[in-house]
């Protein structure tokens, strides 16, 4: 009797441990399952993002393409098919890209398809403005930017960017070519150390400058003031706030100085029937206060600008709710003269841009004439400088100090963007769509919703 | 005589018997316990693994290039922007936090907390139990951020590092004389998982 019960414990037991033997290997299945699991599920999205890449590739060999299409793709890892397309979305001039995978694992029962889903939004603007930019140049000159300087708002150049020591740009920096030498080397005596706050690209494509400014001639000629310069070779403009009231501002201009010449024009920004640009052939020379919005364009090959004295705004976009705007554009150059009222430091509210030439300090090395105070205070710039080749406002000793002209404070204006700029400032073609969203899905659900 | 030597030698025979069997499905409890303890500690990890993943990935999506998509960024805890896919319009705010651990004292091991997560003003939601959650960040150049990230640097984030831990609440005691001091005096199922490299697209406009 004892045999039988015993015999009994044991077939009890045997059965016992049978279940638990069962569930560890049934435990030990799910513990593969996990990282298999994971594993599919990573492969998935990378095929998706693989698609995402594929559909970029192509959009870019082909901008006009809309539709979609699927692509079957078979291999040890890359097991599954993409479906990727490009469609229009509601908003102007947005697309949107779309990439999803269907992935299935050997490993999975055949009713489990894995899917994933990536989209990309593209901007499609053809045309961008330059004002947008805090500082474009199309050649640096060698000039290199220092410790000293802190550049807030998007910078870029069409030629070579030159660092040594630890500038700091607070936006992102672009250039078509390269940094001299590469972020965080040494090259030729120079480190460049520099701070990028929101990043860095080289080798983007190039902003291209207008062939020539007759866009804002025809719109200065259809709707604004036009003036000849074989007529005046020079035009003086002064920018009158009017009273302290919002858009009452004026805009004098003379054929000879601001005070004694001959008045041609008082033109009123907020004029329904003025489109906001004015345009010589000759030389402009500006300053004064603005109540408005407003484009000065020197239009011909040898054209300038002279900014006479300190140009501000009516209301300051730093300190109130601002809507005024100059935007002041020279075929050549753009000038700082070299008088009294600019010798004690010189303010600029605008954007400015030069196709050809520069935005320079006239007499910057104080050598014609001689001052005996070489020293001009600050420049301070509040806008956006665009110029061909960069220009000089002041040199420095050896050591690093100012020696002569002005010392540089330039601030970008926050309120420019691609749709707060100028009357009919200049603007470059965008050649390549540029991305300005990019979403992947996620294997959890959406605790959104 | 001989039915008493029987009886005897059944009852050692069988006490023999039953101690084995006994013997083994102790281990085999334990060898229970603690594959159900790993396969626990995966399932935990995988699921908050993949939601971390694949939030993060979306960080400053309809968000202005111009703008800060990370709001907050310290070691463990983060807070930033991220539009809905169905509406880039509307910008969430997402905040992930590491509870404390005194939140969690009902379970054996002393280590797990709450991983909260709050999209804008809504109530905090534990979406994991975790020992680990670590948050690095690096900038363009591969240089560490150093934690708190302080609101200049913020704009800087590039590429974050996520290290994951999870172990499992309940413990499989220690024999005594195997706990070295300092130790811990019961093992716990653990996996950690990280991410050395997770940069959303979108830092990349």
């Amino acid at each position: 009797m004892v045999g039988k019960a015993g015999l009994i414990v044991v077939v009890g037991f045997s059965i016992i441990l049978g279940f638990m033997s069962l569930n560890m290997a049934r435990l030990g299945n799910k513990a593969v399952n996990n990282m298999s699991s994971y594993n599919d599920a990573t492969l998935s999205h990378n095929l998706a993002t693989a698609g995402a890449n594929i559909v970029l590739s192509r959009f870019y060999a082909d901008t006009t393409w809309r539709g979609d299409t699927t692509q079957t793709l078979s291999g040890q890892n890359f097991n599954g098919s993409i479906r990727y397309g490009v469609a229009n979305t509601g908003t102007p001039n947005l697309v949107r890209m779309q990439a999803i995978s269907t992935y299935r694992s050997p490993m999975l029962p055949i009713s489990e398809t894995l899917h994933d889903t990536v989209m990309v939004y593209l901007n499609t603007n053809a045309s961008s403005t330059f004002s947008k930019y805090a500082w474009l140049t199309n050649n640096e000159n060698s000039v290199n930017w220092t410790t000293a300087d802190t550049v807030w708002g998007l910078v870029h150049s069409n030629g070579t960017l030159y660092v040594s020591g630890k500038p700091v740009f607070m936006q992102k920096i672009t250039t078509s070519k390269s940094f001299s030498p590469a972020p965080g080397k040494t090259s030729g005596g120079k480190t460049n150390n520099a701070i990028f706050k929101n990043g860095y690209e080289t080798s983007v494509p190039i902003r291209e400058f207008p062939n020539n400014l007759a866009r804002m001639d025809s719109a200065a000629t259809a709707g604004g003031k036009k003036y000849n310069g074989a007529t005046y070779p020079n035009r003086w403009v002064t920018l009158n706030p009017g009273t302290a009231d919002n858009g009452d501002g004026f805009v004098v201009v003379r054929n000879s100085s601001f005070t004694t010449g001959a008045l041609n024009d008082t033109i009123r920004p907020s004029n329904p029937a003025f489109n906001g640009v004015m345009s010589s052939t000759g030389v402009i020379h500006v300053k004064g206060k603005l109540d408005g919005v407003l484009s000065i364009a020197a239009t011909s090959t040898t054209s300038d600008v002279f900014i006479e004295d300190t140009i501000r705004y009516e209301k300051n976009p730093l300190t109130t709710t601002s809507d005024d705007l100059l935007g002041i554009v020279a075929d050549r150059d753009v000038v700082v003269a070299d008088n009294v009222a600019n010798n004690t430091n010189c303010s600029i509210d605008g954007c400015i841009f030069t196709r050809t030439g520069s935005f320079k300090a006239q007499n910057h090395d104080n050598t014609s004439p001689v001052h005996a105070q070489p020293l001009y205070g600050e420049l301070r710039i509040l806008g956006s400088i665009v110029q061909n080749n960069r220009g000089a406002v002041g040199t420095v000793s050896g050591g690093g100090t100012l020696a002569t002209g002005f010392s540089k404070r330039y601030r970008f204006d926050d309120r420019l963007t691609e749709t707060f700029k100028p009357p009919l400032f200049p603007e470059y073609l965008t050649k390549v769509y540029c991305i300005t969203n990019w979403w992947e899905s996620m294997r959890v659900p959406n605790l959104r919703e | 005589m001989g039915s008493l030597l029987d009886i005897i030698a059944s009852t050692v025979f069988g006490g023999i018997l039953l101690i084995t069997v006994v013997n083994a499905s102790d281990i085999a409890a334990e060898n229970n316990s603690k594959f159900n303890g790993d396969e626990v500690v995966q399932e935990m990890l995988v699921s908050t693994a993949r939601l971390l993943e694949g939030e993060f990935r979306n960080m400053g999506f309809g968000v202005r290039r111009e703008s800060t998509a990370v709001l907050y960024a310290d070691s463990s805890r983060i807070s930033f922007l991220c539009a809905r896919p169905n509406s880039m319009t509307t910008i969430d705010t997402i905040k992930y936090r590491l509870g404390p651990t005194s939140e969690l004292l009902k379970t054996k091991n002393e280590l797990d907390r709450y991983l909260y997560r709050r999209v804008n003003s809504s109530a905090e939601l534990g979406v994991g139990v975790v020992t680990l959650f670590k948050l690095k960040y690096l900038n363009i150049t591969g240089d560490s951020l150093a934690t708190p990230v302080t609101s200049d640097k913020l704009s800087e984030i590039y590429v974050v590092e996520l290290n994951l831990e999870v172990q499992n609440p309940a413990a499989i005691s220690r024999q005594g004389a195997l706990v070295n001091p300092g130790e811990r005096t019961a093992l716990y199922s653990s996996s950690l998982w990280q991410q050395t490299r997770l940069a959303s697209q979108n830092y990349r406009r």
